[in-house]
């Protein structure tokens, strides 16, 4: 057998699940292959790890919270969201604002980026053709002015 | 009437599923931590983890009528829908939005250390923080393995489940939580030893 299938046999011994008819043959082999009896060690070792220093506690209001919700709800005033919804929301305004201001920084530079067009260039396709100077659009206007 | 303490978990069920508020309550209070740590486990956010929390107990109460001894213990129907609800928390644009801020949200604390009196009685303080270190240094190889394997992982290691149970909760056959955990914890030994 392959020292991978022995190392199978190693992980189920760990969690209890090696069954006894199993045991004879792998202790043979831990007893001549350094790698598995080094893989046996080092897999002991982060399950005592694992076992020994862990346990995140919740919050003890945690579950006082998950009954108040519950008698809402038998009451039949269920808040729509969880209490750690509210929590978030300052969150939520923040990723909602950020991608406001994003957007329209992102438009200017699109709107620059396609049409490619100064301000000035704009101004000169309204202006006639035929005219060079102001003078002769004012001048116009003047003699329109003028009483018949 | 017994006390509660008394009481297994299927009989505290039985009566729960009769409309006891007061029996269900102590399913809440028995389950609520094995809940948080499977949640806390996956999607590795303290906030998401009570939200799981939360989700998963409201599950339970609107199909507490539908829930059947026969098919599986309550732990293990119980961590299926913490499972299904955690996934589901991790998959979501939402949670990908906050983790453009950071790993961590603010509000959630680092894991707490409590060791085992039995075995903590024998260690001096110098194997006690090389054991910190080394849960340090676990947990932060944890954030990098699959989903799956992780989830294997710590219902064996921390709920002390069998692989049976774990099949179950899973979805998937006995082989394959074998062939999971053997492939997490070989991730998790390359982890930290880098």
């Amino acid at each position: 057998m392959k020292c991978k299938e022995f190392q199978k046999q190693i992980s189920k011994l760990i969690d209890k699940e090696l069954p006894g008819n199993y045991r004879d043959a792998l202790f043979d082999h831990l007893q001549s292959c350094s790698e598995c009896s080094r893989f046996y060690e080092r897999a002991e070792r982060i399950e005592m790890t694992l076992n020994a220093a862990l346990r995140v506690a919740p919050d003890t209001a945690l579950a006082q919270s998950v009954k108040d919700r519950i008698a809402q709800k038998r009451k039949g005033i269920v808040p729509e969201h969880s209490p750690v919804f509210w929590k978030r929301v300052p969150v939520y305004a923040l990723v909602a604002l950020l991608a406001v201001g994003v957007g329209n920084i992102a438009g200017k530079t699109l709107t620059q980026a396609f049409l490619d067009q100064s301000p000035e260039t704009t101004l000169e396709l309204l202006i006639p053709n035929g005219i060079e100077y102001v003078s002769d659009i004012f001048g116009d206007m003047n003699q329109g002015d003028q009483p018949k | 009437m017994p006390r509660f303490e008394q009481l297994t978990d299927e009989q505290i069920l039985e009566e729960a599923q009769k409309g006891s508020e007061a029996h269900f309550d102590v399913l809440v209070e028995r389950f609520t931590p094995h809940v948080y740590r499977l949640a806390r486990g996956i999607t590795n956010s303290h906030s998401e983890a009570e939200d799981v929390v939360q989700e998963t107990f409201l599950r339970i109460f609107k199909n507490l009528d539908r829930y059947s001894s026969e098919k599986a213990n309550f732990k293990t129907w119980a961590l299926t829908i913490a499972r299904n609800q955690s996934i589901n928390t991790l998959a979501s644009i939402k949670r990908k939005a906050l983790q453009f801020f950071g790993d961590r949200d603010e509000d959630d604390p680092e894991p707490e250390f409590s060791f085992n009196p039995m075995s903590a009685e024998s260690q001096d303080a110098e194997t006690i923080l090389s054991l910190k270190q080394r849960f340090g240094m676990l947990n932060q190889a944890l954030k990098q393995i699959p989903e799956r394997q992780k989830t294997a992982l710590l219902l064996k290691s921390q709920e002390n489940m069998s692989y049976d149970e774990i099949a179950k909760i899973m979805g998937v056959s006995v082989s394959s939580v074998e062939s999971l955990i053997f492939r997490g914890r070989k991730k998790l030994l390359e982890l930290m030893e880098k």
